[in-house]
């Protein structure tokens, strides 16, 4: 190709570029541009590095809170079985409470008879069920825990509850149930550790040990931290 | 040669900063998408598939990956948790839960309490009239019918007299015991009331009747003519609602559900879910259809089997879990014509309405404009000012179900289309039954002689020269509506457009002036589609799809 032909091909691609925008960019003159350090509300912080520039990531997927179906079928296989190998449910009248017979259709389980389409809303009425089913299954949880020792347990393998469960034991096992719960693998220094911490600590300053109940006072924490993560937005999204 | 270097480099970075440029000008938007850590791409995607969260084990099992495993997404697809979330997915599209009444008085068991212990007999005011006299509202006595005897040359049960009421006197049989046929421990027994427990299978009408002759006392039309019939042996002929009933409208239900197991697995094509002719059927479901549907009254739902419908399996009505796949014949088409669709969707327009939204994706919608030129009266919703809007559209897709009674299940296919007078008209049937004329048939008005008004079938009431789609339609039956559907490619198409949504939790963009415009990559998936014809490939590839990855 001459010369003189690929001079006129580039102008007019230069040309059709400069079409396409407002105001053409002189080529080789622009400044890489540099996200600002000084937040609106004058705070310095971090921002993500990504956030002026790269690539442009295409349409995401939605988000939806879980069907009855599957919050039934989800809480049930975080919950794990009992000490006799039966599945752990919300246990109401002897029923499970996600079922049809108990509060499923007041949930908004479809019959497709006289409803025909699942709100996927969080409403009050949800929220106050997912809080009573999670009171519940966490107790169960605890309470058959406590009969059992080491990996064997579902919501405290990792730490001990007799009162000698150490920091890191601690960490490692709130590392454990957030996986457990909602998927995430988190660092030991994440903030949603740290803040789950708290919620354990207050649990373990809540009961008297030794208090004579069926849970001691760090398996009450850790059924705090369980009600905390049912209650979850994250649990609840997929 | 190094000004021709520097010319193409210049024109390299003035064509790939273009588009850039111009996306970020043109767009203005904040794009904060990331894509899930794979724990929670799991997570997401064992929910969407499976319905429910992974374990401990299965998220360490993908730990430090940056994407899953396609032989992992595989498994999902063949689980069993796959097939559920699949059928719940078609429900959602097809609401076929249904749940008419399938019993009444004629036939239905109900039990009076003597010492204790429930004696059944059927509540019906005629019938028991018939057997016992009085105002029909009696029952046996409690006694054992051995006690009392049976008629030498009848053969019936002989009865005491107990009193006279207001329609004058009436008399009463005992009580005889019976395995009844929803018992399937066969020494278990029931006691029944010695009338009601007859056993006999026809009965005979006299020369000089008008129904002369012999006809089954299984049928409704039996219900009041014969003293001689009763529930039959093992009482097959009647139902205790409380027993019957809800087995039946679980096979119901199961038996469409069947149908989509069968084409969504891969093994069957996914389309043959609205072209087979294949139907399954359990105990519940073949003994109804042998001894009960028969029986129900014309003012509720029609199910009779018919012999379009294939040959009933000789199953128990004990052999809950036992199924038998079974073909049927033309009119049939795949699910659109099983019960489970026909008596949640009981018109033909319902289910032409039905059909358009959960498989052409269309829905019918008002004018927002003032409809002018057109018949304020007409009962021809075709051209009656705002019905004519969807109607002229609906009844020609109505006319395909023509071939299935309204109401019910029942395949019209071998009944006559039209006959000449409404004595013709209720001769249709043995004994002749001018209720059963008026279920089934319309008639056409004639001016010049109304009571020689020839009668036809009611779904041709408006196939004339004015409506010229609506005889061939009906003919043709809803296998020629699909044929279009299935051939133009819209099926898949809008099966994609509904997997798109049950997996990403949103519609996808279609609108082709915006920058993340999805329509060609659905058009790609659902081109596919047509071709496999296989709905876990096209959940695969939904899957893998960028954004499936991300979070909003």
């Amino acid at each position: 190709m001459s010369a003189s032909r690929l001079t006129y091909l580039c102008a007019l691609a230069a040309l059709t570029a400069a079409a396409c925008t407002k105001e053409a960019p002189s080529v080789g003159t622009t400044e890489p541009w540099e996200a600002p350090t000084v937040a609106a509300n004058e705070d310095t912080e971090k921002v993500p590095a990504d956030i002026g520039g790269g690539d442009l990531p295409g349409p995401a997927r939605g988000v939806q809170r879980l069907r009855i179906d599957t919050l039934q079928a989800a809480m049930t296989k975080v919950a794990g079985n009992d000490v006799y190998g039966a599945p752990i449910f919300w246990r109401v009248n002897n029923r499970d409470g996600f079922s049809d017979l108990a509060f499923g259709k007041a949930l908004g389980r479809p019959d497709y008879q006289t409803s025909t389409e699942e709100s996927t809303v969080s409403n009050a009425l949800y929220l106050k069920f997912v809080g009573d089913a999670a009171r519940d299954i966490c107790m169960q949880m605890a309470k058959n825990d406590m009969k059992r020792s080491g990996a064997s347990r579902a919501l405290f393998p990792k730490a001990p509850v007799d009162g000698t469960a150490t920091d890191a034991e601690v960490t490692e096992n709130l590392q454990y149930v957030v996986l457990r719960f909602l998927g995430l693998r988190v660092a030991a220094d994440d903030a949603m550790v740290t803040n789950l911490r708290a919620v354990y600590d207050v649990g373990v300053a809540s009961v008297a040990s030794p208090n004579g109940s069926e849970i001691t006072a760090a398996a009450e924490g850790w059924r705090g931290v369980c009600v905390t993560l049912f209650e979850s937005p994250l649990f609840h999204n997929d | 040669m190094k000004s021709k270097r520097h010319w193409q480099a210049l024109c390299f970075a003035l064509l790939a900063a273009a588009p850039s440029v111009a996306l970020a000008d043109e767009g203005e938007q904040c794009f904060l998408h990331r894509e899930l850590p794979v724990e929670r791409q799991l997570r997401r995607l064992s929910i969407d598939l499976r319905g429910t969260v992974p374990d401990v084990a299965e998220y360490d099992a993908v730990a430090g990956l940056s994407e899953l495993p396609d032989a992992l997404l595989d498994e999902y697809l063949a689980s069993d948790a796959f097939r559920v979330q699949i059928r719940r997915h078609h429900e959602s599209l097809l609401w076929t839960n249904p749940a008419p009444a399938l019993a009444d008085v004629g036939f239905s068991l109900s039990t009076v309490a003597y010492d204790g212990s429930p004696v059944y007999y059927v509540p019906g005011q005629g019938k028991s009239a018939l057997f016992r006299g009085g105002d029909g509202t009696h029952t046996c006595q409690n006694k054992s019918q051995e006690a009392l005897g049976y008629d030498p040359v009848t053969g019936m049960p002989i009865t005491e007299p107990m009193g006279t009421d207001a329609a004058g006197a009436w008399s009463a049989e005992g009580w005889v015991e019976v395995h009844p046929y929803w018992e399937a421990d066969p020494a278990k027994k029931v006691k029944v009331c010695a009338f009601d427990a007859q056993t006999t299978a026809t009965y005979t009408l006299p020369p000089g009747d008008p129904d002369a002759g012999t006809h089954s006392c299984d049928h409704l039309l039996a219900t009041n003519k014969a003293k001689s019939c009763g529930c039959g042996p093992e009482l097959s002929y009647c139902m205790p609602a409380g027993v019957v009933q809800p087995l039946v409208h679980a096979a119901l239900r199961e038996q469409m559900l069947r149908l989509v197991d069968e084409h969504t697995d891969g093994k069957q094509p996914y389309s043959g879910l609205l072209t087979t002719k294949r139907v399954h059927y359990n105990g519940p479901l073949a003994f109804y259809f042998k001894y009960h549907a028969q029986r129900q009254t014309f003012s509720r739902t029609q199910n009779e089997h018919q012999a379009s419908d294939g040959p009933l399996p000789d199953l128990a009505f004990t052999d809950v879990d036992t199924w038998v796949a079974v073909e049927r014949e033309a009119p049939h088409a795949g699910l659109l014509t099983l019960p489970a669709f026909l008596l949640r969707f009981q018109t033909n327009r319902g289910r032409a309405n039905r059909y358009r939204i959960a498989f052409l994706g269309q829905y019918f919608q008002p004018p927002s404009t003032k409809d002018t030129n057109c018949a304020k009266e007409s009962d021809d919703l075709t051209r009656r000012c705002v019905c004519r809007n969807c109607h002229v559209t609906l009844e020609p897709i109505a006319a395909y179900f023509g071939q299935f009674t309204e109401a019910g299940s029942m395949s019209l296919r071998d009944f006559a289309r039209e006959y000449p007078t409404r004595k013709a008209c209720a001769q249709g049937i043995a004994p002749q039954n001018a209720g059963w004329c008026d279920r089934h048939y319309v008639a056409i008005p004639d001016d010049t002689d109304p009571d020689l008004r020839p009668y036809t079938l009611k779904a041709l009431q408006y196939a004339d020269d004015e409506h010229p789609e609506i005889k061939p339609h009906f003919e043709a039956g809803p296998a020629d509506l699909v044929k279009a559907d299935l051939e133009s490619g819209r099926f898949h198409e809008v099966a994609t457009e509904h997997l798109f949504s049950y997996l990403m939790k949103r519609e996808p963009n279609l609108d082709p002036t915006t920058s993340d415009y999805e329509g060609d990559a659905l058009a790609k998936i659902a081109a596919d589609f047509r071709v496999h014809d296989d709905i876990r490939q096209a959940v695969r590839d939904l899957v893998k799809l960028p954004a499936y990855r991300r979070m909003p």
